[in-house]
C-alpha cells in the first residue's frame, strides 16, 4: 500500500514539475495566439460595419422596444449605452470599430484589446434578442486573448519593439534587450499567456464537442435530415440557387452531415495527433467557409476559424510566414528596381540600375 | 533505459510540443515554493472552470444535480454564458412569420379603419435575398417571432384563449391578473408579457413607420408557424406551399417612442406601405 502511495506521489511531482516547466518557462503558441487576434478582431470590425446603417435600430434608442429582453442581460458593459443618444451611441461604435482595426494591426494592442472587449459587450449585449452564439464565441474568445500576449508576431507593437531592439544592440550589444518593457515578472506573464492559452484551447474544444454531442442527440441529425431542413428556412436561404444545390442532393446532404458531425464530435481526439490533427483543422475550416457562405453567417464563421487556427503548430505558421516574406520580398525588390530604373532614366543615366540586393530593406521578421 | 510513453501520453505531449517554439528561456527553475504552488493553483482552476463550463452545456446528469443549476448559472451568466451551437451551425425545421396591422384614422379626420396584416418576415427575407452579410436589423421580425411561438407553447389553452381576448380596452394589468389566475407556471406568464411588449411595441414603431401619413390608434400582431416537410417523401409539398398556422393576439394600444427611434425605423422600414 505504501509503495502505491509513494508511486502515485512520485507520478504526482513529476506531472507537477513538468506543468510547472510548461506553464513558466515561455508563452507558447504565440503564433496561434496572433493569428487569433487577427481573426478575431477581424469578426467584430466585420459584425460592426456590417450593422452600421443600421445600428439604432440594432442597439440605439430605436431598439427600445428589446428592452425587456435588456433588463434580463447582467453585463454590466450595458450600462454604457443605455438609452444614450445617436450621437454618443455613434461615438462609442466608431471608437470599437477603431480599437478593433488596431487590435487586428498589433497597434498598442492591450488597449486597443480591453477597448474592443468592452465595446463589443456594450453594443452587441444591448439586443438579446438578434445575439447569435457567434457573439459569444467571440465575447469568450477575446476574453480570453486578454491574459494572453497576442502582439508578438504580426503585428506593429512587434514591428517596433524589434527596430528598438535593432537600435540598442548597435549601441550597447545584445545584453538587456530582452524582456525591456514588461512590468510583470517574467515568469507571471507566461502563466498568464499559458493560462490564457489553455483556457481557450480547452473553451474551443468544449465548443465543438458541445456542438457534436448535442447534434448526435437530435432526431434530425441521426436521420440526416437537419441541414435539409435547415437549408429549407427562407432566412437561411439568402442564396435560394445555392441551397436548392445542396438541399437537391442527397450524396452532398450525406457527406456535409458525417462532416460536420465528425468534425464536432471528434474535433478534441483527433487534436491529439500531428496526421489527423491536419485533417480536423483543414475539416473544420473547409466546414466554416462553407457555412459562411451558404448561411451569409460571415462574421461568426470567422470567429470559429480563429479560434481553430489556435492549433495551428507554431512550426506551420512560421512556414507559412517564410513563404509570404519572401513573396513581398520579391514584389518589394521588383518595386525598389522599377523605382531605381525610373530615377536612372530621370537623371539621363541608362536604364538598367543592377540587380538590388536580395534582402535590402526587408523587414524584420518576427 | 527510456521507456515508451503510452499512445494517449505521446498523443498529448505532441500537441503541447506543437504549442511551444519559442527560444527556451528556463526559469522555472528559479521559483521558489509559493510562486510554483500559485502556478498549480492556476493549473487548479483552469481544471476546475472546464468542468464547470462542460457540466453547465452537458444535458442533466447527476453530476450536474449534484452541483445543482442555479450554482452552475450563477458561475457562467454573464461572462461564461454560451450555448451549444457557438461553432457550425445550428438545425431547425420550422419556419416562424410576424404580421402585424394597425387600427387607424386618416389624416385630418375620418373614420378608423383597419390596415391588411403586413407579414414583417416576408419583407425580411426579401432584404436578405443576395446579402453576404446580412444586417441584424433584418432578423428581428422573425426573432421575436420565435420568441412569442416558445412562450406561447409554453401557456395552457385558458391562457391562450385569454391572450387572444384581450383587448387594448381592456385596464391594464388585467391580461397579467388573468393570465396568474388560470393556473400554469408563473414564469410562463412573466415570460409571455415580455414578449408580448416587445412584439406590441416592435408593431408600433415599424407600423408608425410604414404607415406614416395616419394616426395609429392601436396595432395587432399575429404569429405563424409551419414546419418544413419531410424531404423522404416523393409527393410531399414545398414549404413555400404549407400555409402557416397563424395565432391573433388582441388588439394593443399604441406604443409611442421617441422622435429619434421613429427616425431610425422610418429610414429602415422605407416603402412598405398599406394598400
Amino acid at each position: 500500500m505504501n509503495d502505491v502511495r509513494r508511486r502515485f506521489v512520485a507520478w504526482l511531482t513529476a506531472v507537477s514539475d513538468r506543468f510547472v516547466h510548461w506553464m513558466v518557462d515561455r508563452r507558447h503558441a504565440s503564433r496561434g495566439a496572433a493569428a487569433v487576434r487577427i481573426g478575431t478582431g477581424l469578426s467584430v470590425i466585420g459584425l460592426l460595419l456590417t450593422n452600421v446603417t443600421t445600428r439604432d435600430l440594432w442597439v440605439g434608442q430605436a431598439s427600445i422596444w428589446a428592452e425587456p429582453a435588456r433588463s434580463a442581460s447582467s453585463f454590466p458593459e450595458l450600462a454604457l449605452l443605455r438609452g444614450v443618444s445617436p450621437d454618443i451611441l455613434t461615438a462609442v461604435y466608431a471608437l470599437t470599430v477603431i480599437a478593433a482595426a488596431a487590435f487586428v494591426l498589433g497597434w498598442h494592442t492591450k488597449v486597443a484589446h480591453v477597448l474592443t472587449y468592452v465595446g463589443f459587450i456594450a453594443i452587441v449585449a444591448q439586443n438579446p434578442v438578434v445575439g447569435v452564439q457567434g457573439d459569444n464565441l467571440v465575447r469568450l474568445t477575446l476574453l480570453w486573448l486578454l491574459l494572453m500576449r497576442t502582439a508578438e508576431h504580426w503585428s506593429i507593437d512587434a514591428w517596433r519593439r524589434d527596430r528598438r531592439s535593432r537600435g540598442r544592440r548597435l549601441h550597447r550589444g545584445d545584453a538587456g534587450v530582452a524582456c525591456e518593457q514588461e512590468v510583470l515578472p517574467a515568469w507571471i506573464v507566461n502563466v498568464m499567456h499559458n493560462a490564457g492559452l489553455v483556457a481557450l484551447a480547452a473553451q474551443t474544444v468544449l465548443a465543438y464537442t458541445a456542438a457534436g454531442l448535442d447534434k448526435i442527440s437530435q432526431n434530425a441529425w441521426q436521420h440526416g435530415t437537419a441541414l435539409y431542413s435547415t437549408l429549407q428556412l427562407p432566412e437561411s436561404r439568402p442564396f435560394p440557387a445555392l441551397s436548392d444545390l445542396i438541399g437537391s442532393s442527397q450524396v452532398l446532404l450525406a457527406i456535409l452531415t458525417y462532416g460536420v458531425l465528425l468534425v464536432q464530435l471528434f474535433f478534441a481526439p483527433l487534436l491529439l495527433s500531428r496526421r489527423s490533427r491536419q485533417l480536423v483543422i483543414v475539416a473544420a475550416l473547409v466546414v466554416s467557409v462553407l457555412f459562411a457562405v451558404v448561411f451569409a453567417a460571415p462574421w461568426s464563421q470567422l470567429a470559429v476559424v480563429a479560434v481553430t487556427v489556435l492549433f495551428v503548430p507554431d512550426r506551420t505558421w512560421q512556414r507559412v510566414e517564410q513563404a509570404v516574406f519572401e513573396r513581398v520580398d520579391v514584389v518589394t525588390d521588383r518595386f525598389a528596381r522599377r523605382g531605381r530604373a525610373t530615377e536612372g532614366v530621370r537623371d539621363g543615366s541608362r536604364g538598367f540600375a543592377g540587380p538590388a540586393p536580395r534582402h535590402a530593406g526587408s523587414r524584420a521578421r518576427r | 533505459m527510456r521507456v515508451p510513453a503510452s499512445q494517449g501520453e505521446a498523443g498529448t505531449r505532441s500537441l503541447l510540443m506543437t504549442m511551444s517554439e519559442h527560444t527556451p528561456t528556463p526559469i522555472s527553475d528559479g521559483l521558489g515554493r509559493g510562486q510554483r504552488a500559485g502556478v498549480l493553483v492556476v493549473g487548479l482552476l483552469l481544471i476546475v472552470h472546464s468542468a464547470l463550463v462542460a457540466l453547465w452545456l452537458a444535458p442533466p446528469s447527476p453530476v450536474r444535480d449534484l452541483i445543482g443549476s442555479s450554482v452552475l448559472d450563477t458561475y457562467v451568466d454573464p461572462y461564461f454564458e454560451q450555448g451549444t451551437d457557438m461553432v457550425g451551425v445550428g438545425s431547425n425545421r420550422v419556419d416562424e412569420a410576424l404580421s402585424l396591422r394597425a387600427s387607424v384614422r386618416p389624416e385630418g379626420g375620418g373614420e378608423p379603419a383597419v390596415t391588411r396584416w403586413i407579414d414583417v418576415t416576408a419583407v425580411d427575407t426579401q432584404a436578405i435575398r443576395g446579402s453576404v452579410d446580412p444586417s441584424r436589423a433584418h432578423q428581428v421580425a422573425r426573432r421575436v417571432a420565435a420568441n412569442l411561438n416558445f412562450a406561447l407553447f409554453a401557456l395552457n389553452p385558458e391562457q391562450r384563449q385569454i391572450v387572444a381576448d384581450t383587448g387594448a380596452d381592456a385596464p391594464v394589468g388585467q391580461l397579467e391578473r388573468q393570465l396568474r389566475s388560470s393556473g400554469g407556471n408563473s414564469s410562463d406568464s412573466t415570460n409571455f408579457l415580455a414578449n408580448d411588449q416587445m412584439a406590441t411595441q416592435f408593431a408600433s414603431l415599424w407600423l408608425g413607420a410604414a404607415l406614416p401619413d395616419v394616426e395609429l390608434l392601436q396595432v395587432q400582431y399575429r404569429v405563424g408557424r409551419r414546419v418544413v416537410p419531410q424531404r423522404a417523401k416523393h409527393d410531399a409539398p414545398a414549404l413555400a406551399d404549407i400555409d402557416y398556422d397563424w395565432f391573433s393576439v388582441g388588439w394593443r394600444s399604441t406604443f409611442r417612442a421617441e422622435p429619434e427611434a421613429r427616425a431610425a425605423f422610418a429610414d429602415h422600414v422605407g416603402g412598405v406601405s398599406s394598400e
